[in-house]
């Protein structure tokens, strides 16, 4: 095989790469908190002899992407958004597992603990789960984070707010593992209650990328054809002994 | 294989079952006391491939800060209520209550289970006991004395009958209201029934209009908490999202066709 083919096939395993980081996105269009992936393409140069040099593509990361995400009315006290700060995410633990989640669709457990959907609790300052009043009329929270049962303080939930170049793990519900090196306490935010934030996935944007991707590789798919006629053609030219 | 055919299907099912909540709600936009649910979604696991993040780089300590992390497509985490007052409809009936805050009215149902519900258009049964529309027993158990021609139910729940020939009305009793620490977790068993579950917490019984209580109104139904605008939005967007996974589907498809087509 010629290097020609080698490249082909490595721009091919990019793009399979690429659409399936955008399945995902597509996938979780409607993943409440959701950021979406991003995926960066890096060459690798190569001089296989002194004259022309050969740069092959090949996947160099993934990264979150952490553009802004609309906001939904909702009018369920409970459900919380950190708005003027798009690297700020609440702190939510189970099984002494911590995560970190822009996902503010909270509700209220069975004792009375302020929980996520899928039942992890969600932690104020100083890392204390928040006990609501279950029997208050009515939440309120304040524009720090503090929820009140009618008119008693219940707490405030912890926010954290990630440092620049700090490794960040995906922890699937729209989620990132803590590490609690990599995040600082930050003030730099208002919560508002009632409201949602909803994915950053842009269709528009994921569907242009599919409709490249996919029509890239078919491109691709060509110059691995003509390659292979060439090389045909070549072998036919050869005299039969 | 693409793992991409994979990851949209499992978007492509999420958004079918949002679709069917949408419906659902819909469906019951003019059921009594109806709570509108939605359907909550996450994102599945994600795998390392390539470079782990967080692995070091150099030997000066430097880490790879956001690694090759691919997603493997999304999940529904639940469905919940959404439990938020529906508009109090006048219907001139006297047995028809609304609860205008938090509670519910307790019903035996006949298979023994304690149901709640806030479908407040009540009935009397041949024996002038206080039933559900079914025919349920309402708690604590009212029954009216023969010959009643007026019934008044107070904000409280007190319910006074003003039986034939007589000026001044006596009191039937006052109906059970529960409340629970987490209305959501309560399980859904039809007939604008609900049931409590380890998730809804235990109830705490009390009359209407005790602290923490709402209270009832006669002569009203709370209507459905359901928006017609806000469920047709949500319809369109949960269609346009099914539409666009089953394209990433058509496009792996594609890009598989046209590697297997070049074998020969």
């Amino acid at each position: 095989m010629q290097i020609s083919s080698f490249l082909t096939l490595s721009k091919q395993m990019a793009l399979t790469r690429q659409i399936e980081v955008t399945a995902n996105n597509l996938a979780n269009a409607t993943t409440n908190g959701y950021r979406r992936t991003a995926i960066h393409f890096d060459s690798m140069m190569q001089q296989p002899n002194t004259t022309d040099v050969v740069a092959y593509p090949f996947e160099a990361e993934t990264y979150v992407d952490f553009t802004e995400a609309a906001i939904q009315d909702t009018n369920n006290p409970l459900d919380l958004v950190i708005l003027g700060n798009l690297k700020a995410f609440f702190v939510v633990e189970k099984d002494g597992e911590r995560r970190l989640t822009r996902n503010g669709n909270f509700q209220l457990g069975p004792n009375g603990s302020l929980q996520t959907m899928i039942g992890e609790t969600v932690l104020g300052d100083r890392d204390q789960p928040i006990r609501l009043n279950p029997s208050a009329q009515q939440y309120f929270i304040g524009p720090d984070g503090t929820i009140f049962s009618d008119a008693d303080r219940s707490g405030r939930v912890r926010v954290v707010q990630l440092q620049d170049n700090s490794p960040l793990k995906r922890a699937g519900s729209a989620g990132f593992r803590l590490d609690e090196a990599g995040v600082e306490e930050t003030t730099n935010f208002t919560i508002q209650g009632g409201r949602i934030e909803s994915a950053n996935v842009v269709p528009v944007l994921e569907m242009t990328l599919l409709v490249e991707a996919s029509r890239h590789y078919e491109m691709l798919q060509q110059v691995l054809q003509m390659e292979d006629d060439r090389q045909s053609r070549a072998i036919d030219k050869i005299p039969s002994a | 294989m693409f793992r991409s055919l994979n990851i949209a299907a499992t978007g492509m099912a999420a958004q079918q079952l949002n679709t069917e909540v949408i419906a659902n709600n819909i469906a019951n936009l003019n059921t009594t006391g109806f709570k509108r649910q939605r359907a909550d979604f996450h994102d599945l696991l994600y795998q390392d491939r390539g470079v782990t993040v967080g692995s070091r780089t150099s030997d000066a300590g430097s880490v790879v800060s956001s690694g090759t992390q691919t997603g493997v497509g999304v999940k529904i985490g639940g469905t919940y209520r959404i439990n938020s007052q529906g508009a109090l409809t006048g219907t001139e009936n006297n047995l028809d209550i609304a609860i205008n805050g938090r509670g519910f009215l307790v019903v035996n149902l006949p298979n023994g289970v304690t149901g709640y519900t806030r479908a407040g258009s009540l009935q009397i049964s041949p024996t002038g006991e206080i039933v559900t529309a079914q025919g349920f027993t309402v708690r604590p158990g009212l029954t009216l004395p023969a010959n009643t021609k007026q019934i008044s139910i107070t904000d409280q729940g007190l319910i006074q009958a003003t039986i034939d020939g007589q000026l001044v009305p006596v009191d039937v009793g006052r109906f059970e209201m529960a409340i629970f620490p987490n209305e959501a977790g309560l399980a859904n068993i039809g007939n604008s029934f609900l049931a409590a579950t380890p998730a809804s917490g235990n109830p705490t019984t009390g009359n209407p209009g005790d602290v923490g209580f709402g209270t009832v109104k006669q002569g009203f139904l709370e209507a459905s908490n359901v928006d017609m605008v806000s469920e047709i939005t949500a319809l369109i967007s949960a269609q346009r999202a099914y539409e666009m996974n089953s394209k990433v589907i058509k496009a792996s498809d594609d890009m598989l066709h046209t590697t297997t087509q070049s074998m020969r």
